[in-house]
């Protein structure tokens, strides 16, 4: 086993619409290692729940350019066919927990069933093992095994979020996707949801891919941070220099935009609004928010600049001779 | 006043002229279980007492269900009142009816948030503007002409010749929460109550809105109650914050002291649930308490908060703690600070 679980590398996600083709997710590449958390940030139309849906190709009937390599565990899953990948590698190798999770549990169907079914339909494990498990997992992420009996709607919130996060863990991933995992979810249940994920993290080493917009909480998680903005990820830095030192200009405009409740800083916010997918900007996507737009900048797309080993920025100001 | 709080009745310096008094404020819901069964009452806001000066902006924080929004409603009477008082520049406005209930809409505000559920999809923003001053029989055609101009001009959706003949889908998030709070001021209320009015907005625009609002707030002299469950946006744009559990009102004080020394062990672990980005978080555990906010239909004895409280004692579990006012202006409802 390598020491990387995925490696991504020009990955395109286009949808086709009546109004033009809306580039999602444009030539966005990166490494994750084992035991890792990718924190993807950015405001909502800026494509990170598309690169969710194009690494576990979960992808919608309208897709008109989905291309690229995706390296896991030693094996591009993008030349595997819909069908190979859906047997081998969706749910037992790479899972996900989806937005608004606590509905995306079948409301007439029993919570253990659910759970179990990665098991029974991607691992064709019998019925009554798979159950079994299921029970084993549900006690795992910290609820009583009994609600395996129940009905969703008789779990509370923060008890339906567990047993959707025990339902991608159950077939052994090892990369989960992680999409706004506890955005329907009160404070004081979400701190304990960070709590059980972090938990599962250093116990498991698994690589988790954490999608939100609340910057505050991706510190939570994040070993590693990347921005996206307009379907290109412009920036891509460890936690630590991340927090403390951002380098774009729109990551730093995002840090600005950070409410903090202990410290004393100013509010900033970033004028305008992200810009059509369908048409967007020449050039650099975000010049025209941008305060330090330069001629070139207006022109053509900036070159990805590794500013510190690791720390990749997608910016014409950090370019050399540039 | 709550039942067993007589021994500590508290007096709260205000920093201006009195606006609201609340006094001992419930609302209960009767929930019908089919034709014979006995309705069961749903306690969503119970003995809630508090005041708030002309022009003062205070945060109102709680877990979703802990009927924070169900005291918002009741204070501007979307609500009846199932008992206590509420007083209005000097007025009890508690059980006013017709002319005089119009006299209070007309001085009070509500932002919603949903603003794309809070617009009727079938008017232009002209029109959805003009409507409170048709029912309130405010100026002439030209008048209100004016005015709606104006107050799209205040909430900066200009050019307003753009905006004012657009319908509601043909603007964004955050520029319908700028109709909606210029509707929600067009009559030039002075107590105003935006029940989360960002959190469906993006969070580099939220803040924008949250900073027009306080702007115009403070400009406006209006007093305002900022409902929300995100207590990290609350010290930059109110000058104290309440924090509510299981309808019970269980801390007030002024937003940093609250921040910086919460009392309520419920508040502590409020504050303590939420991060700061710093890369340290990633390492460590959050120390908080399991479990959720109780049922409001039967909610535990004495403090609500005592099943999952680290320090509860015999005294939680009976009686419902008093409010104790421990400095100037900050009061909390918990055993642990009560005297004697």
């Amino acid at each position: 086993m390598s020491l990387v679980a995925l490696s991504v590398r020009g990955l395109r996600l286009y949808y086709g619409t009546r109004k033009g083709v809306v580039k999602a997710v444009d030539n966005v590449s990166f490494d994750l290692k084992r035991g890792e958390t990718l924190a993807v940030v950015g405001e909502s139309g800026c494509g990170k729940s598309s690169l969710a849906r194009a690494l576990i190709r979960l992808l919608p009937r309208n897709v008109h350019t989905y291309e690229g390599q995706v390296i896991l565990d030693g094996q591009d899953v993008m030349k595997l066919s819909d069908e190979e990948f859906r047997r081998s590698i969706q749910w037992t190798k790479i899972s996900m927990v989806f937005q608004g999770a606590q509905n995306s549990l079948n409301p007439v169907l029993k919570v253990g069933f659910q759970i179990a079914e990665p098991l029974m339909i991607h691992k064709g494990m019998p019925k009554e093992e798979a159950l079994a498990e299921a029970r084993k997992y549900l006690r795992m992420v910290g609820v009583h095994e009994s609600f395996a009996d129940r009905y969703p709607f008789e779990l509370s919130g923060g008890m339906k979020q567990r047993a959707v996060i025990a339902m991608a863990l159950i077939a052994r991933p090892q990369v989960v996707i992680l999409d706004e995992p506890t955005s329907a979810l009160d404070v004081i249940t979400q701190a304990n949801i960070m709590n059980l994920l972090k938990t599962i993290k250093g116990e498991w080493g698994l690589s988790y891919i954490f999608i939100t917009h609340d910057i505050a909480l991706t510190s939570e998680l994040a070993d590693k941070v990347a921005v996206m903005y307009a379907g290109h990820m412009v920036e891509l830095a460890d936690a630590d220099e991340f927090y403390t030192n951002p380098q774009h200009p729109y990551a730093q405009k995002l840090m600005a935009s950070v409410p903090s409740l202990r410290a004393d800083k100013k509010l900033e916010f970033i004028p305008g609004a992200p810009p059509s997918l369908i048409n967007p900007p020449l050039g650099c996507r975000f010049h025209p928010r941008c305060p330090y737009a330069m001629d070139v900048c207006r022109k053509q797309e900036p070159p990805e600049v590794e500013v510190r080993s690791g720390h990749v920025v997608k910016c014409w100001l950090y370019a050399k001779g540039g | 006043m709550s039942s067993s709080a007589g021994s500590t009745r508290r007096v709260v310096e205000m920093a201006g002229e009195l606006l609201l008094r609340v006094e001992n404020l419930s609302k209960w819901f009767e929930i019908r279980r089919g034709l014979l069964a006995q309705p069961l009452t749903l306690r969503a806001v119970d003995g809630v007492s508090f005041q708030l000066a002309k022009g003062e902006a205070i945060s109102l924080v709680g877990e979703s269900g802990s009927g924070k929004t169900t005291l918002g409603k009741t204070l501007l009477r979307l609500y009846e009142p199932t008992s206590g008082r509420i007083e209005f520049k000097g007025r009890d406005v508690t059980k006013l009816e017709d002319e005089d209930l119009l006299w209070y809409k007309r001085e009070t505000g509500l932002v919603q948030q949903d603003p794309y559920g809070a617009m009727p999809s079938f008017m232009t923003i002209y029109r959805i503007l003009e409507e409170p001053l048709i029912i309130h029989k405010v100026g002439t055609k030209e008048e209100r002409s004016e005015r709606i101009f104006k107050a799209l001009e205040e909430v900066r959706l200009t050019p307003v010749e753009d905006f004012a003949f657009k319908y509601p889908h043909m603007l964004s998030g955050g520029q319908l929460q700028r109709v909606a709070i210029a509707r929600a001021l067009i009559l030039r209320p002075s107590f105003v109550v935006a029940d989360e009015p960002v959190s469906m907005l993006d969070a580099s625009v939220r803040v924008e809105i949250l900073t027009l609002m306080r702007e115009l707030q403070e400009k406006m002299g209006i007093s305002f109650v900022y409902i929300t469950h995100d207590l990290s946006t609350t010290r930059y744009f109110s000058e104290r914050i309440f924090i509510m559990y299981a309808g019970h009102l269980i801390e007030q004080a002024p937003s940093k002291e609250l921040v910086r020394e919460p009392l309520h062990p419920y508040s502590q672990a409020l504050i303590n649930a939420i991060p700061d980005p710093d890369p340290e978080n990633r390492k460590r555990l959050r120390k908080v308490p399991p479990g959720e906010p109780p049922s409001l239909i039967n909610p535990p004895l004495g403090c609500r908060f005592h099943p999952r409280c680290p320090y509860a004692m015999d005294v939680c579990r009976k009686q419902e703690p008093p409010e104790v006012e421990v400095r100037s202006g900050h009061v909390v409802k918990c055993w642990l600070y009560a005297k004697g």
